[in-house]
């Protein structure tokens, strides 16, 4: 096979695992890593516990780690959001994101990515290099820029994601499913790695993700039915990740981020935000039967979108807003202080209560939820519109968490200073510019 | 791009792997993949067991020129980068593949016996190698190349510069000398290029309709069964309630 004529510079592999926790990739006394290959790669130093963005959801804080900005810039402030103007819900995706990605931004400068499977990048665009979108990608055609590749990819058998439905009853098929997906994708990475020509070079797995979500008790009990499958799963990961960072090492101008978008942890209780609110008074609808925000009444002060964010439903922003700009102030702090008292259990529920204007600003900031909660560990906060309680458990048995996501560099000398997920894109470019 | 095979002939070390690859290189920038064909392939894979006799030299041409020819009929841009010595056999090829580039690497044999890293000029002259092209055997200068690259006169910047002309100027890769620039794209160009540098214009290029394409893309939404589709994926993982 011919070789590549690389010249000149550092090229940056990344490899991204959705939702892997500082604590799994470290381990500890008690529980070893769960990835010793990618642990031993970093040595302590150049292993750290990142802050994801808040909230803490893939699209949010993936979009935050392509662009280097919070929400308030790049527009992103969860998977849903409303049509302005209106109760309708909408589903923002990549065509909505405001910032550049690093990979526009290397292409102005003649540098080419090949970003395989970042959430939050559906529907593919022309970028320079290649990119196949990640979650909530639909239809792979569409996923796929260029359009070369995707015959390849059909013949291949490679698929976007798992039916994570699976994972509520179908728990082994579930798995197999999770490694099937993660052995196509590793072969496609590699015949990238080869066949492209590249500068950075992103290769993410979210089964992390998914399985953590159905599974997360596994991981936690070592008596579990599935503690073992859980770890092989993980094993996989690490060899996956293993043959990239040998060959990023064989090449010898390879320098190495692995990420994570958020941490994971064992869900205690999941709230329902909406029905804490109608609780006190704050959402209201026009008659208990109806369904949905879009009988909301115009009585209603409040209400929430998943995962953690509220709004002040404000005249003038909304059809049937009812707040005035003068009683905005007082409805918010009317709310903030509702869930900053708010328990579970006789134990908080929220760790802090941000203003909108604590987490952002930018040509987006006029989109942002008025505040968004910071959950207290174990506590699952959603917006449970069609629930019928504040607070219960699911199938769920793991949860996002916002302050134990991680990244490991191959140049701990440059880590320093990338504390959260914001950060990251700065270190790509001081690791190209080594 | 429609198929082409851009045909590469010279003396040993003149240059044509170099320059094949930069070619290469370059397609691949602009978003073309390219099929790179070199002796050490060839002789590996797809005549293994032929010699240096011009017999054999023929028959290895014959057989490259033929998968050539496969590859540009189904539309596939092909470098070839051979000494391909004889002119009859170069001629064959040209007949058979039909969209064929032909690039003379024109370069003096002092030039590339000081090129040769491996000493295979050095052995010929002492006996050692047989049938070696510029020393033992001769080389049958193209009469109508496409065109003519003077490997020890251009820089490699240069050479690939005029391939790459001569490429767009017969039609093989699209040039943008008969497309209107309109004047809000004209206008629009000059803002985002102020206060920016790009290393050169089609990297520039591929920015701005990289830019375009996703301004453009933002005006669609998702139709009601997409919609649908996403609902359910995220309600699946508990990301919606």
């Amino acid at each position: 096979m011919r070789t590549r004529s690389r010249q000149g510079g550092k090229k940056v592999l990344i490899i991204g695992l959705d939702g892997v926790s500082y604590g799994m990739i470290a381990g500890s006394a008690k529980r070893p890593s769960l990835l010793p290959r990618l642990r031993e790669f970093f040595a302590a130093e150049a292993l750290a516990p990142l802050a994801a963005s808040i909230p803490e959801i893939s699209a949010v804080s993936w979009s935050s780690f392509m662009t280097g900005t919070q929400a308030g810039e790049h527009g992103i402030y969860g998977f849903v959001d409303l049509v302005p103007g209106s109760y309708q819900y909408r589903f923002p995706d990549f065509r909505d994101l405001k910032a550049e990605p690093f990979f526009d931004e290397l292409g102005a400068r003649g540098l080419r990515s090949v970003i395989i499977n970042l959430p939050a990048t559906y529907p593919a665009r022309p970028i320079p290099g290649v990119l196949i979108s990640g979650f909530v990608a639909l239809d792979l055609e569409k996923a796929v820029y260029p359009a070369r590749y995707l015959p390849w990819l059909r013949q291949a058998g490679y698929q976007i994601d798992v039916d994570a439905g699976k994972g509520r009853e179908r728990q082994a098929e579930f798995l197999a499913d999770l490694h099937c997906a993660l052995k196509v994708r590793r072969q496609v990475a590699a015949m990238l790695w080869e066949r492209e020509q590249w500068d950075v070079f992103m290769f993410t797995v979210t089964g992390t993700d998914r399985l953590q979500h159905f599974l997360y008790d596994a991981y936690a009990d070592p008596g579990h039915a599935l503690h073992g499958e859980f770890a092989a799963f993980f094993q996989e990961v690490d060899q996956a990740a293993a043959s990239l960072l040998e060959r990023a090492e064989a090449m010898g101008n390879v320098e190495v981020i692995a990420l994570s978008d958020h941490g994971f942890g064992p869900i205690r209780s999941e709230v329902y935000l909406n029905q804490v609110l109608a609780k006190n008074g704050f959402f209201v609808r026009e008659n208990s039967d109806a369904k949905g925000l879009t009988a909301i009444s115009p009585r209603a002060k409040a209400f929430a979108l998943d995962p953690s964010r509220l709004y002040v439903h404000r005249q003038g922003k909304y059809p049937r807003g009812g707040v005035s700009a003068g009683d905005y102030e007082r409805v918010r702090s009317e709310l903030g202080q509702l869930f900053a008292g708010y328990e579970v259990g006789s134990s908080k529920a929220v760790r802090r209560v941000f203003l909108k204007e604590e987490l952002y600003s930018g040509s987006q900031a006029a989109h942002a939820p008025d505040l968004v909660l910071l959950s207290a560990p174990g506590i699952d906060l959603k917006g449970g519109m069609e629930k019928e309680c504040q607070s219960g458990t699911s199938h769920f048995t793991g949860m996002h968490r916002q302050d134990n996501a991680f990244i490991g560099c191959s140049r701990p000398d440059l880590l320093g200073g990338t504390a959260t997920i914001f950060d990251v894109k700065k270190l790509i470019y001081r690791l190209l510019a080594t | 791009m429609k198929g082409v095979t851009v045909w590469f002939t010279g003396l040993p070390c003149s240059g044509k792997t170099t320059l094949a690859l930069k070619l290469s290189a370059e397609l691949k920038r602009r978003g073309i993949i390219s099929e790179d064909l070199d002796g050490d392939v060839t002789r590996k894979y797809l005549s293994k067991g032929l010699g240096f006799s011009k017999e054999d030299r023929d028959e290895n041409i014959r057989r490259v020129g033929f998968v050539c020819s496969l590859l540009t009929k189904h539309g596939a841009v092909t470098t070839a980068a051979f000494v391909s010595p004889y002119r009859s056999i170069r001629e064959e090829n040209r007949k058979l593949i039909g969209n064929y580039v032909e690039v003379y690497v024109k370069c003096s044999l002092e030039k590339c016996m000081e090129r040769d890293v491996k000493g295979m000029y050095r052995k010929a002259m002492a006996g050692e190698i047989k049938n070696f092209t510029g020393v033992s055997d001769p080389f049958e200068e193209p009469e109508h190349p496409e065109l003519v690259v003077e490997s020890d006169k251009e820089t490699e910047a240069e050479s690939l510069k005029k391939i790459l002309g001569k490429l767009e100027e017969l039609g093989y890769l699209g040039g943008s000398r008969d497309i209107a620039i309109p004047d809000y794209l004209r206008r629009d160009l000059v803002r985002i290029m102020a206060g920016q540098s790009f290393p050169d214009l089609p990297t520039f290029v591929t920015h701005i309709l990289s830019q375009y394409a996703a301004q453009n893309s933002a005006a669609g939404d998702l139709s009601q069964s997409e919609e649908d589709a996403v609902r359910e994926k995220l309600r699946k993982l508990g990301y919606i309630s």
